[in-house]
């Protein structure tokens, strides 16, 4: 078997004039957990659907499992974007029923359906019809719907949407637990900062087409800002002049709330770069400064705007 | 294919059936309710004939004649002692009701037997407005049934031939049941015809028995050679039952197929489905659940129907024959609006969409409904002959000419019926997964018809 779960090459996507996904290569590493980021409208979901072979791409190849999704559906897990339930039919029955779908062995339904619903804190809603149930209880039950068959691949489509963060925490936790059991997971979401806490690989797409894909270390190593922030008791004001006239720092600026960052030329003078400031005046904090994902979506969402607006120049030139 | 995959369009099937036909609502509506219809129908001459009270009085007659009275009472006593049963046969046998066990017969005799108790009359020689105005007064409060005021050229009716004779008169109490109100008046109506030929000096039986128009027993020959009764009236409505049978099994489910596929497409459940299941399977387990639910309507007013006939010992119209070619029919016709409807409810949102496209399914639909009077009056001709060959009405015209064939339809037909049958369904549910496909995944504007085509063209 390949070392990868999902392996897309030049997978493209057209809806009348949108291009929805445009020449995509993604391979997610069997037991990975991976995030798949980008705004509304970026794709997300219509790459979830051909991974998931409920649409076709026009173009590219599409490998999951070693094969096609349809083949596999029993070893895939999947909560799609736009999810509901049979608002008459029972929580225990319907569960019953997705699981017999899955290929769960009906004698074993049961006891799997007591455990699980006990785990996402649902006991006893079993005889409850999904109507009962309100939106988040009933985005828990779906995702119990997702897993029943303890599928090797999982794919998740915004799962947190419409979560307090109680139960975003929940499912954060069950997860996780799914990780560490060695499923793989790919899971779509527009809140970055959740990928963060989670993932070990992030995928970002823009309009489309790929604009990130790596180990979130290796992101965060390479979007390093390269800055030490520093906080002072005094006055800022002061603490910025004195880092300025070091030779190793680049710009300094002072933020709205009186912190002064010193952008360095390069990263193995932080420790000097520390230790200068500290002996400038009492210090409430210092650090080195750690990009979000947020920050790094936002600049990558501004190149690619950048490069469309000049392709579509070029474009114009030579009409 | 596997038998994973045959086992979860078992599995759909069995959710499709259970949350259709075992519901409190079904078994209510389309079980339980027709029983009792069935019951309270059987049970209603019974229901007649309790709630009424026999006519008992004396009438007042003002009849300057004299002769009113004695042709009254012996009408009375006539209709006291007629056994209905007699004029019952004769009606059911012009309708071609064979009652061998007489069930229905007594029934209907027993009905019309409590109309008339102890009535008399009273005559009145005399046309003085006083004495008149006496017996009005007394009809006021009760004391006659009724007063007749019945004018003396309302007997001697040869004698005025020209003129229009005054009308008899008839006053009531305010308390008379309108019931009660049109046996008087027939009482007094025919006893002024039977006076009339009684002054005319005519024999009233001898007259009435030669007016009476002869009955025919028709008879048909039989296969065998044998003259069998021809029980042609109800030739014409047993067609008329095969086709409603068939028509509302096949459009009850169908219609829960449609507002299920729908449903499952509103409530955003039809992606979780599609993750563990493909289109097609999801297809053919909601169109064999649902084919269940129609087998169990069918069933169920078949039944009756059948229990009706085996009570009226029509069963000679039914023949296990037509019985098998009548399941075939229903099944040619079932697959045939289930493919229509799954296709209708999976490129639609909401059931109002839905409308649409049901609008020319309906037109063409309706069709066998009009073809009932000429197949049932001409089994074998060019009509009933093109339209039980044509899809998608096919099924639907064929029973009806099942239903009302004097003689057996030619075997070739019923063979290149159903495999025309066959072939349209084959069609039909190709081009009904085709939709499926696309549609069922679909969010938005309704396609158009055109679009439709694409869907069933691309592959």
């Amino acid at each position: 078997m390949s070392s990868y779960c999902i392996d897309l090459s030049g997978v493209a996507k057209r809806f009348g004039r949108t291009e929805a996904v445009r020449d995509l290569d993604l391979q997610v590493p069997s037991g990975s957990l991976c995030g798949f980021l980008g705004p509304n409208g970026a794709g997300k979901s219509t790459t979830i659907r051909m991974i998931m072979s409920i649409i076709r791409p026009d173009v590219g190849s599409l490998r999951v499992l070693d094969g096609d999704a349809l083949d596999h559906k029993d070893r895939i897990g999947y909560l799609p974007e736009e999810r509901g339930v049979y608002r008459k039919m029972k929580v225990g029955d319907y569960l019953r029923y997705i699981g017999r779908l899955k290929g769960v062995e009906s004698a074993r339904l049961p006891k799997i359906i007591d455990d699980a619903l006990e785990r996402i804190e649902l006991p006893g809603v079993a005889r409850k019809r999904c109507e009962e149930l309100s939106k988040g209880m009933q985005q828990k039950v779906q995702f119990l719907a997702a897993i029943i068959h303890e599928p090797e691949l999982i794919i998740l489509d915004e799962p947190f949407s419409g979560l307090d963060p109680v139960n975003a925490m929940l499912l954060n936790d069950l997860i996780r637990e799914l990780h560490e059991q060695g499923r793989t997971i790919l899971f779509s979401t527009h809140v970055l900062h959740q990928a963060e806490r989670m993932c070990d690989r992030i995928v970002m797409i823009d309009r489309g087409r790929k604009v990130l894909d790596d180990r979130l270390d290796r992101i965060q190593e390479r979007f390093d800002p390269r800055t030490i922030v520093v906080e002072p008791l005094g006055d800022p004001a002061a603490v910025e002049s004195a880092l300025r006239t070091a030779p190793e720092v680049e710009s300094v600026r002072i933020d709205a709330e009186d912190r002064v960052h010193a952008r360095l030329r390069d990263l193995s003078e932080a420790d000097r770069i520390m230790s200068l400031a500290v002996g400038l005046g009492p210090l409430r904090s210092i650090g080195r400064a750690r990009t979000t994902l947020d920050e790094v979506f936002i600049g990558l969402v501004d190149q690619t705007e950048h490069a469309d607006r000049a392709g579509d120049a070029v474009e114009q030139i030579h009409a | 294919m596997p038998d994973g995959n045959l086992g979860k369009i078992g599995t759909i099937a069995w959710r499709e059936f259970r949350h259709t036909a075992l519901t409190k609502s079904f078994l209510f509506g389309a079980v339980i309710l027709p029983v009792l219809m069935g019951g309270c129908l059987l049970l209603f001459p019974l229901l007649l004939a309790s709630q009424s009270e026999p006519l008992e009085g004396t009438i007042a007659v003002v009849d300057p004649t004299g002769r009113f009275a004695t042709t009254f009472e012996a009408l009375v006593t006539e209709r006291l002692e007629r056994d209905g049963s007699a004029e019952v046969e004769d009606v059911m046998r012009k309708l071609g009701i064979d009652d061998k066990t007489g069930i229905l017969g007594q029934s209907l005799a027993n009905a019309g037997d409590n109309d008339y108790g102890k009535v008399t009359a009273t005559e009145f020689v005399t046309d003085d407005p006083d004495t008149i105005e006496g017996l009005k007064e007394e009809a006021r409060d009760g004391d006659w049934l009724a007063v007749a005021i019945v004018p003396t050229s309302q007997i001697e009716f040869a004698s005025t031939p020209d003129q229009e004779p005054p009308e008899i008169e008839l006053f009531l109490p305010r308390s008379t049941s309108p019931g009660h109100t049109n046996l008087i008046e027939d009482l007094v109506r025919s006893a002024t015809v039977r006076t009339r030929f009684i002054a005319a000096g005519e024999d009233f039986e001898q007259v009435q028995a030669m007016l009476d128009r002869p009955s025919i027993d028709v008879r048909r020959f039989g296969e065998d050679g044998a003259a069998d009764a021809e029980q042609s009236k109800l030739r014409m409505i047993v067609p008329f039952g095969f086709m409603m049978l068939l028509w509302i099994a096949t459009f009850t489910a169908g219609n829960f197929l449609l507002t299920s596929t729908i449903e499952e497409k509103s409530n955003k459940v039809i992606e979780v489905v599609l993750s563990a299941v493909g289109p097609l399977q999801l297809l053919w387990g909601k169109i064999l659940g649902l084919a269940l639910v129609s087998l169990v309507i069918l069933l169920t007013y078949g039944g009756l129907a059948i229990a009706s006939l085996t009570a009226l010992a029509l069963t000679d119209l039914l023949s296990w024959t037509t019985l098998a070619w009548a399941i075939v029919f229903f099944l040619i016709a079932y697959f045939t609006i289930a493919a229509l409807m799954a296709a209708i409810g999976s490129a639609v949102n909401e059931l109002s969409e839905a409308q649409t496209f049901m609008a020319p399914v309906m037109i063409v639909m309706i069709l066998p409904m009009l073809l009932w009077a000429p197949i049932a009056e001409n089994p074998d001709g060019t009509l009933a002959t093109v339209s039980s060959l044509l899809p998608p009405i096919l099924p639907f015209a064929m029973v009806m000419r099942i239903g009302a064939a004097t003689e057996p339809i030619p075997i070739w037909q019923m063979l290149l019926s159903t495999g025309l049958g066959i072939a349209s369904v084959v069609v039909l549910v190709w081009a009904a997964s085709r939709v499926f496909r696309v549609g069922i995944l679909m969010q938005g504007k309704p396609p158009s018809p055109l679009e439709l085509l694409r869907w069933i063209r691309q592959t």
